[in-house]
């Protein structure tokens, strides 16, 4: 397990725990001082990524899932999920 | 329009934030919308929603100092509760006297924060998403959540500022880097104390931030009331059962 400390440019400072094989991630738990609304929206991101590969699909299908989700979150985005974890 | 305005004084971290969720629920429940003002006895830590205490707060030293540590409903960065004063604003997500957009929504809700420091000769700020500035330092942090259709918007005021003691309160990712993040956030934090260059009491602040409340949202008929025996039983129930329980506490 992984433990990343990330400070997003311009926002939050991310801390994740990363379960990662490879470029596999088979698990993840988000937190920070970021906000989220609704704040359980923080479970289903971690579900949808658990599974994911770490490709150049990653962002897209992310920010797809969050907007779908209807998730709307300050101090990150997809793209720093992913800078943090690669 | 009618707006209850509650004082409620100094009370512990547990009550405060039981006594929030307790009124926002009552306006959920109908309940005309709540505006409260109110300071931390003891002083006490709170961790955002999305914060693991263990990785944020030494919780022996705030033992030690008889401090209490709290996980705010509320998402954002740890906060220490010392010389401050606090308000809580909840209000139906629906009703027109703040913008329903959450970036817009902080905006209206500071909106009364900033018309109280013209009060005081201070040129208040917002930067979002959710800080209010003085010539660049931050003087007050805020946070929202959004239950039940109603907007719960809490925030801090800072009278004065200890960022020596914070920092032996919280942990610091990298402690060879602490001395240049102590020296950083005395550049880029100040006190409605340090702005008027005089000691700016709990009391004083109260009236500052009702009257600037006041003028913000003008059409609007604050009453002042008081927490009903119902409302405070609650939110000793949610003190107790909820947020100074440790799997609330340590949980995430």
């Amino acid at each position: 397990m992984k433990q990343i400390i990330y400070k997003v440019p311009g926002g939050k400072l991310l801390k994740l725990k990363a379960h990662l094989d490879g470029n596999l991630l088979n698990g993840i738990e988000i937190r920070g001082d970021f906000f989220m609304y609704p704040e359980d929206g923080v479970m289903k991101i971690q579900d949808f990524l658990v599974g994911k590969i770490l490709d150049e699909q990653f962002v897209n299908n992310l920010s797809e899932f969050i907007m779908s989700e209807g998730i709307e979150v300050f101090g990150f985005g997809a793209q720093d999920i992913y800078d943090a974890l690669t | 329009m009618k707006v209850r305005l509650l004082k409620t004084g100094h009370n512990s971290a547990y009550y405060n934030m039981g006594l929030d969720q307790a009124l926002s629920e009552g306006v959920a429940n109908g309940g005309d919308p709540v505006l409260k003002f109110y300071g931390w006895d003891p002083a006490a830590i709170s961790i955002g929603y999305f914060q693991k205490m263990q990785e944020e707060v030494d919780t022996s030293k705030c033992k030690e100092y008889g401090i209490d540590i709290v996980r705010r409903i509320t998402g954002g960065g740890a906060v220490f509760h010392d010389q401050e004063l606090t308000y809580s604003f909840m209000i139906p997500i629906e009703n027109e006297l703040v913008r329903k957009p959450i970036l817009e929504s902080y905006e209206d809700i500071c909106g009364g924060i900033i018309e109280g420091g013209k009060d005081l000769g201070i040129d208040i700020q917002f930067v979002p998403l959710n800080d209010l500035i003085v010539g660049g330092k931050k003087v007050s942090g805020n946070a929202q959540t959004r239950k039940g259709g109603v907007i719960l918007q809490h925030g801090t005021i800072l009278l004065s500022v200890d960022v020596d003691k914070m920092f032996e309160l919280l942990l610091i990712p990298n402690e060879k880097i602490k001395d240049k993040m102590i020296a950083t956030v005395k550049e880029r934090v100040t006190s409605l104390s340090s702005q008027l260059g005089r000691e700016f009491s709990f009391d004083e602040a109260v009236g500052v931030f009702e009257r600037g409340f006041k003028r913000f949202f003008d059409k609007v008929e604050f009453v002042e009331s008081e927490v009903t025996d119902q409302e405070d039983a609650l939110a000793r129930k949610y003190a107790e059962e909820k947020y100074s329980n440790e799997d609330w506490l340590f949980k995430m």
